[in-house]
């Protein structure tokens, strides 16, 4: 086997080892919405215990990267492939995160007041879910233009947080008890949209690695008024 | 000169680099910051504006990296080294992106009522500043120790944002003004636990590369 089928065959490992670990971050964070809508205290504990695997399948990847650059040398397009997928780990394990974050709050809010409506919430979560789901099919598909539209997607997501803060302080105004509650999900709204900021992330990266073009879409946290 | 020389010269100037898209991140952080609190729009404009020249910096030092990795054949340990510095790069950048959202929350602030006290908020924005400088000297000195103090701040961070959500709920209750204010507040507190957040990323990347040892120091919210 000459140098470079090697290389090609072990970038291509780089490849399903990130995508798996993808696949398997979007799962965490499906999970923990789960956990906490139904007040599911064994999914979340699930979650929660799930995370050091990803950790683990993070670093396991950049080793991966670390010995194959070491190994072959490589140049240009080949080097961005490598440093793309370093980075992406590290997003992808951030997210698993705050995937951890939401569980550990559900159990939290297993017993006590609710707001009546969490609609806001849960379609924030979705919203972030789509735009880590469709960063990764840009990276599966290494298609820049696919990655752009997913970067677009963040923007809905800052007003959301906007009115999930009003019906809280509407949550707290009617029920003297709500306080800690509210903090929780408060929190929990975070969470979500630190997971849309860092998906966002990945679609630059992407774009970065198919075009050389590096964007910022902007990690800064105003709201969209 | 020998490879091995170009190359420890060559990464003493990326880390060099690093220093100064540090020191810069640092005073935007600090000027966001008092911008809000001495309410100057001036300020709080020129931070947004010298943004511009942190990104620049930053895909200059992106750039010198790949670089290195490509022309000096670095061993696996070098490139550890070279991944990690690529890794606070973007956290650095990232950091200054939220002292930016801070400056526009600073213009938007304009004409809307404070709450009398923002002591919290003011000790939240002391003590991110703190762990970024911490987690920057722990990156110079290789120093683990100080990486690790970094964590505790983190801590802090989060329960003080606990009493400012609760300060400021009672604050939004008086009317839609308020209301409004209170909002922009948090997220300019949201902005600020995110650079507690990133400082704590560099310093685990810190310990990474000293140690070998895989921390998790903070991230999920509890």
């Amino acid at each position: 086997m000459t140098m470079r089928v090697v290389l090609s065959r072990q970038l291509a490992e780089v490849r399903t080892n990130l995508l798996d670990l993808g696949a398997q971050v979007e799962r965490a964070l499906a999970q923990a919405m789960t956990a906490l809508v139904t007040r599911d205290g064994a999914l979340a504990q699930e979650v929660i215990a799930n995370d050091k695997r990803l950790n683990e399948l993070r670093y396991t990847i950049e080793e991966q990267c670390v010995e194959i650059m070491a190994r072959h040398q490589p140049m240009a397009r080949d080097l961005r492939d490598l440093l793309t997928a370093v980075n992406l780990a590290q997003e992808l394990e951030r997210i698993a995160d705050h995937a951890k974050g939401i569980a550990t709050l559900a159990l939290k809010l297993q017993d006590g007041p609710m707001p009546p409506d969490l609609t806001n919430l849960k379609s924030m979560a979705v919203d972030a879910q789509g735009i880590l789901h469709h960063s990764l099919d840009a990276y599966a598909a290494g298609d820049a233009a696919m990655a752009y539209r997913a970067a677009e997607e963040d923007g809905p997501i800052n007003a959301r947080y906007d009115a999930i803060v009003h019906t809280l302080l509407e949550f707290m105004a009617s029920d003297p008890t709500a306080q800690m509650p509210a903090t929780y999900l408060l929190w929990i709204a975070h969470n979500i949209e630190r997971s849309a900021d860092r998906a966002t992330n990945i679609a630059e990266r992407v774009i970065f690695q198919v075009t050389g073009e590096l964007v910022d879409f902007g990690a800064e946290t105003v709201p969209s008024k | 000169m020998a490879a091995r020389v170009t190359f420890d010269r060559q990464l003493r100037e990326v880390r060099a680099r690093i220093l100064e898209l540090g020191s810069l991140t640092e005073r935007s952080v600090a000027a966001a910051a008092s911008a809000l609190f001495q309410r100057d729009l001036a300020l709080a404009k020129a931070v947004v504006v010298g943004d511009q020249e942190i990104n620049r910096l930053r895909f200059v030092i992106e750039d010198e990296i790949t670089t290195v990795m490509a022309t000096q054949q670095p061993t696996a340990r070098d490139l550890r080294e070279l991944v990690t510095a690529l890794s606070i790069t973007s956290e650095l950048e990232r950091i200054a992106d939220h002292a930016k959202g801070i400056g526009r929350l600073v213009s938007r602030l304009d004409g809307l009522p404070m709450p009398a006290d923002l002591a919290d908020l003011v000790s939240m924005a002391e003590d991110v500043r703190a762990m970024l400088r911490h987690s920057l000297d722990a990156y110079v000195e290789q120093n683990v120790a100080e990486a690790e103090a970094v964590a505790q701040g983190d801590y802090e961070i989060d329960r003080r944002y606990q009493t400012i959500f609760q300060t400021l709920s009672e604050f939004m209750s008086v009317g839609r003004p308020e209301q409004m204010a209170g909002t922009y507040l948090l997220w300019v507190a949201h902005n600020l636990e995110r650079v507690g957040d990133r400082a704590t990323n560099i310093a685990e990347r810190v310990i990474f590369v000293a140690t070998g040892r895989l921390v998790e120091l903070n991230t999920d919210q509890s």
